[in-house]
């Protein structure tokens, strides 16, 4: 086998699907492998290549993977650490690139970050309730939206999503351009929904769960916890929501934690070995070796897309985005 | 020219020559896989002999085997009525890919990417090319260079400064 002739498109095809470890170890097989990580061609394959990966980060004991505005710590402590698409973006120091409203301590914010393909562009996104997440309060005062972009390098308000509050923040799931919460309205407590926001238009949808639950996630039975898991097969197309299994697991499970792989359940059971991974399709159980209480879990897939004080260097030729506009890198 | 759905067209088959000059018959429903011969037949311009110059002849027998076992005509007739059934054809599918896959040696994986790239095959290319990331993952630098038979064009400075700068990623 010889890289010498090998389309570039094969050999990106093939180095595109490694892990970050791998990719920057072979930075020394050769010069052309070392420019690979800051080759935006190079990037964005690497990006549309990974897809689940079965990787996830355990937050635990509210250590850094959480978007906090608390201030008390004073600002040397401050990380900004998200998560979008799988995504883990870290930001240190957080003030000096973002500019947040000192009002908004004591606010609960629920945020996701997004990547917008057209514009190349991080944003953040925060719905921010001024007397916590309570349907009364929010009822009576509306939550304020706002979004950072990194680009811009600024928040702008984008208005209000009345008439609903983001009560459970572990459902944050970010996809195809959207970021979904479950929610629920505040007028009538029963009716949840998923509520999306699209990080391209800055526009607010809503997706209609499927009927056969409630809450459209778990149900008690006692000690038992019944698990269903439905897919919406078509994106958007409610008609195409589908049970894929309902279980029973017979660990003592009192909380799902999420599913990586598209096919391990995550459950957090009452057993001394603590969470256990489901293998849905071979119906097994496997300890993950972490007994700690977890807050959350998130499956993530890496990606070499690089944001450098304050700016983005994107997956597209030779731009570097800069200030809100795109520019040739030659040009500099 | 007829229209697609004919069965006359449906078994109009191609004639597809290797680089070392043999020829190889393909049923049209099965070359639509490709995504150069597709664009010829919705060209028209698929009569006579196809050369295909970057694939010899035993790539071109592992690209029709892979592209016969793929190609959809005799699952059209058959109505799937269970969604276990299309679960299960799926996973034997998998199972197919990855023996057709992992039977290979080097060379001829090398001659596949090669051929499926030039033929535009995608699930075949891809196929192939997560096979050989498998192959790369975990492995030192030493070993790829081999293993690609690439030459280091780095000063010995040069490799130890990039040693040492990525240091986390050869822990």
């Amino acid at each position: 086998m010889s890289s010498t002739h090998f389309p570039v498109e094969i050999l990106y095809n093939i180095l595109g699907r490694l892990p970050v470890k791998d990719i920057i170890r072979l930075r020394c097989v050769c010069k052309a492998w070392r420019d690979l990580v800051v080759d935006p061609e190079f990037i964005s394959t690497h990006l549309n290549l990974q897809t689940e990966s079965g990787r996830c980060l355990l937050h635990y004991k509210r250590c850094f993977l959480h978007y906090e505005t608390d201030d008390r710590d004073g600002r040397d402590k401050e990380y900004f650490f998200v998560f979008h698409d799988g995504i883990l973006l870290s930001i240190q120091n957080l003030k000096s690139h973002l500019d947040v409203t000192p009002n908004s301590l004591g606010w609960k914010t629920r945020s996701a970050v997004g990547f917008h393909h057209k514009t190349k562009d991080y944003k953040i996104v925060r719905i921010m309730y001024f007397h916590g997440i309570y349907r009364a309060y929010v009822e009576k005062e509306p939550p304020r939206v706002e979004v950072f972009s990194l680009v811009r390098n600024s928040w702008r308000e984008v208005g209000t999503y009345a008439g609903c509050c983001v009560r459970d923040d572990r459902s944050t799931v970010v996809v195809n351009g959207r970021v979904h919460w479950f929610a629920k309205r505040t007028k009538d407590a029963s009716s949840k929904f998923i509520l999306a926001f699209d990080f391209g238009s800055e526009n607010f949808g809503e997706i209609t769960l499927p009927n056969y639950h409630h809450d459209g996630e778990s149900q008690s039975h006692g000690y038992e916890l019944e698990i269903s898991v439905a897919v919406m097969k078509e994106y958007g197309l409610v008609e195409s929501w589908s049970r894929q299994y309902s279980i029973v697991p017979n660990k003592r499970s009192f909380r799902c934690l999420g599913i990586v792989n598209n096919r391990d359940l995550m459950l957090d059971t009452i057993d001394k070995e603590g969470v256990f991974s489901y293998d849905l399709d071979k119906q097994e159980y496997k300890p993950l070796g972490f007994a700690e209480y977890l807050d959350d879990l998130v499956p993530f897939r890496e990606s070499l897309v690089l944001y450098v004080e304050g700016s983005c260097l994107t997956p597209r030729k030779n731009l570097l985005v800069k200030g809100g506009t795109f520019r040739e890198e030659e040009e500099q | 020219m007829s229209t697609p759905s004919s069965s006359v067209f449906s078994y109009r088959v191609l004639k597809l020559k290797s680089s070392d000059g043999e020829i190889f018959e393909v049923k049209q429903t099965v070359a639509v896989q490709s995504g150069v011969l597709k664009q010829m037949m919705e060209d028209g311009c698929t009569e006579g002999e196809i050369p295909l110059n970057n694939v010899d002849s035993p790539t071109l027998a592992k690209i029709i085997e892979w592209c016969n076992k793929h190609h959809d005509d005799d699952v059209e007739g058959r109505v799937l009525s269970q969604e276990k059934e299309k679960e299960k054809e799926k996973a034997d599918m998998k199972r197919w890919e990855s023996e057709f896959i992992d039977a290979l040696n080097r060379d001829e994986l090398y001659f596949l990417l090669i051929g499926s790239n030039y033929m535009n095959i995608k699930e075949l290319l891809d196929c192939a090319a997560q096979k050989v990331a498998g192959m790369v993952k975990g492995k030192t630098p030493e070993a790829i260079r081999e293993m690609f038979n690439i030459q280091s064009d780095f000063t010995e400075e040069e490799e130890k400064a990039i040693r040492k700068e990525n240091q986390w990623a050869f822990n």
